[in-house]
């Protein structure tokens, strides 16, 4: 495992919950959370843990019902939006289980995209090499609505790459998947916490939580546990061992 | 089977507010004219009074409300057609479901026809209550516009108006809804029901063609009309040239996915702007051709009646002045008409943005996790609507030049002193509020997307 350094994210008491009153529900109660850069961070549980929902409160996409948050040195839920955006495009990628690419744009464009909005020179030809990292050079004109749903999420990695942004957070990254598109995907990932980069992956995938430096176990929306790094059978020893632990 | 798909597709239909609201304005608007014309005839001996002291024809006012009842027609054809055709793609994935469980193409298409007969009937019926409720003071106030010695004398709504109100949008309904009927039974199943977008250019060809053909017909038709024009006196080069504007209108329509994104990309092309907000702005307007397109014939069937009425009136008061004459024309009745005219067609452009602004949230909330910062979100959306309005003034002036055109021609084979006179000044006025109700409709829901939550836009479905 790298040697820890000081945390990027830090969550402290956090909580959301969705709805009011009597139908109010609590999908996260007080996470308190640290996660540094130069490592992957695995978030697993069972469906409905809220494992998206804290990906998504740590990056700032979504508001958080109490806690605190603190991303980069920014307080999503107090930080302007216009602060934010700068963070996205410049310090903080996004790979989503639904590709979230532009569809009218090409390959090259949706790679290149948080460059050319940041006016940054270079954003086209970073964008043009990240593409032919993951093997979609010959891609690169395409229009994203015309690409296969791995070809799409090589796409957003590119994104990531071409951006090399200090913080990634990827939900679901490998849901819609195959193996061997999966694996170039946790590649890519992987290799951006080996570049220095914190992170934070949110996944069903074991196999995918293997690759990762510490892996936070999420039930109820509490941390039940953060392991080093763990090889599938004994994360799916951990989950069931939860899950044993919970029905007693 | 037939009676299920009846039912589902009658019930819980969210999009189909916009024909409704279309059909019962074009209703409302009908009805207000036929009031007009009605109770405005020779029959109403008060108004009969004002008008000989005045020394005018006794139709002289009622036949304002007539010409514009029938003017308004092919408009709501045109805008019932392009808001019906957005309502059907946003009801897509439902269409899908029933084709994957074997209803027939022929079958739904049908239904889709019947609903918007059915919506435009129900849109009718408001209509035509709004007209007996307002018919009467806003029919005074039409008569007031035209001749202002006629304020203060109330018109009273016919029966017949108002069952013309009524009537009027399920008919239209049967012409308008057919394109967009045979397109919504067409449906991709699969790629529908997984919500993904169809691939641009998977019916291209076919789209070319229909603009080809429709574009042909076009020259066709100006070429006989320019060789041989009808004469001036009588109204017949008027009426004429008021045939070729409706008829450019209705190519527009026909080849609106087609010509409106050649439009948009010659005019991003023009003004190349430095940064990522123009080109994708642009980019983005050309991909979603099916709303951009039906947005700017919507709103050129207003602008291009009204550069082509007053274009044809500008070039007749030149030559009159030309021959000696020193009248000025008033230019009050045509501005009223296309007042009209341009409120169906401003609403109707809106409904089709607005029935897109589920589509525009998803990709709002794309950009914002790109780092897309809000003042570039609602920049883009101000540069989309800038270049539509570029794009709906071309086909506006293109129909002014068919029609003033035409007039020149029938002046100068008269051998008239013959002058082209484009009516720059309205076609100006024209611009700068299409300009506004695109601003408005694609800046606003830009805004209102940005203050949702990025998370619940990105969800599927």
């Amino acid at each position: 495992m790298p040697a820890h350094t000081a945390p990027v994210i830090t969550a402290r008491h956090l909580t959301k919950a969705y709805g009011r009153g009597v139908a109010a529900r609590t999908v996260l109660d007080g996470v308190d959370l640290d996660i540094e850069a130069s490592m992957l961070t695995a978030i697993i549980g069972p469906s409905g843990s809220g494992k998206s929902t804290l990906l998504f409160c740590l990056s700032g996409l979504e508001s958080s019902s109490g806690g605190e948050v603190d991303l980069l040195g920014a307080d999503p839920a107090r930080a302007r939006p216009g602060r934010m955006a700068r963070l996205y495009r410049e310090r903080v990628g996004f790979v989503f289980q639904e590709y979230n690419l532009i569809p009218y744009l090409s390959a090259r464009r949706n790679a290149a995209l948080p460059g050319l909005l940041a006016h940054r020179p270079d954003a086209v030809s970073r964008a043009d090499s990240a593409l032919s990292e993951l093997g979609l050079s010959e891609h690169a004109s395409t229009r994203a609505s015309r690409l296969s749903g791995g070809q799409q999420q090589r796409t957003a990695l590119a994104r990531v790459l071409a951006g090399r942004p200090e913080v990634v957070f990827a939900d679901e990254p490998t849901g819609a998947l195959d193996t061997a598109a999966s694996a170039v995907v946790m590649g890519g990932l992987r290799a951006r916490a080996d570049e220095g980069a914190a992170v934070v992956l949110v996944t069903h995938d074991l196999d995918a939580a293997a690759l990762a430096d510490r892996v936070v176990l999420l039930r109820d929306g509490r941390i039940q546990g953060v392991h080093g790094r763990s090889s599938a059978p004994e994360l799916a020893g951990l989950l069931e061992g939860e899950d044993a632990g919970a029905q007693r | 089977m037939s009676g299920a798909i009846l039912r589902s597709v009658l019930a819980g239909r969210a999009a189909w507010w916009a024909p409704a609201l279309v059909a019962s304005l074009s209703s409302l608007l009908v009805g207000i004219c036929l009031v007009q014309t009605l109770g405005t005839d020779a029959t109403n001996p008060e108004i009969q009074a004002v008008l000989r002291s005045e020394g005018l024809e006794t139709d002289h006012v009622a036949s304002v409300g007539l010409s514009l009842s029938v003017m308004m027609l092919p408009i709501i054809v045109i805008v019932l057609a392009t808001v019906s055709s957005a309502a059907i793609t946003a009801t897509t994935p439902d269409r899908a479901r029933w084709r994957l469980a074997g209803a027939p193409p022929s079958m739904l298409a049908l239904f889709v026809l019947l609903e918007i007969v059915l919506v435009s009937l129900a849109g009718g019926v408001l209509g035509a209550l709004g007209t007996a409720l307002l018919g009467g003071p806003l029919s005074g106030l039409l008569n007031r516009l035209i001749l202002p010695e006629l304020a203060g004398i109330e018109v009273q709504p016919a029966p017949l108006a108002l069952l013309g109100a009524a009537v009027v949008p399920p008919l239209t309904a049967l012409v308008a809804g057919l394109l967009p009927a045979l397109r919504g039974a067409r449906v991709p199943a699969i790629r529908a029901v997984r919500g993904e977008s169809e691939p641009s250019g998977r019916h291209s060809g076919r789209r070319g063609v229909i603009t080809g053909l429709g574009l042909c017909a076009l020259c066709a038709a100006v070429v006989l009309t320019y060789r041989r024009p009808p004469v001036l006196d009588g109204g017949q080069a008027l009426t004429a040239g008021l045939g070729l504007a409706v008829l450019t209108l209705v190519v527009a329509g026909l080849g609106a996915r087609t010509l409106v994104p050649l439009i948009v990309r010659a005019v991003s092309r023009l003004l190349p702007v430095p940064g990522a907000v123009w080109p994708l702005a642009g980019d983005g307007a050309v991909a979603r051709a099916h709303v951009s397109g039906a947005t700017v014939v919507a709103l050129a069937c207003g602008t291009g009646i009204l550069g082509a009425l007053t274009g044809m009136a500008r070039t007749s008061e030149a030559i009159s002045r030309a021959l000696g004459s020193h009248e000025d024309y008033n230019l009050l009745d045509t501005y009223v008409i296309c007042g009209v005219i341009g409120l169906l067609c401003a609403v109707g452009g809106a409904c089709v943005l607005a029935l897109s602004a589920g589509d525009r949230r998803r990709e709002v909330a794309t950009l914002r996790a790109a780092g897309m910062a809000p003042s570039q979100v609602r920049g883009a959306a101000a540069v989309e609507a800038l270049l539509l309005t570029a794009a709906s003034m071309v086909i506006s002036l293109a129909t002014t030049l068919m029609s003033t055109g035409l007039i020149t021609r029938a002046a100068a084979v008269e051998g008239l002193p013959a002058r082209l006179t484009l009516p720059w000044p309205e076609l100006a006025v024209a611009g700068a509020l299409t300009a506004a109700v695109l601003l408005a409709a694609l800046v606003l829901p830009a805004q209102r997307a940005l203050g949702a939550s990025v998370r619940g836009s990105l969800a599927p479905g």
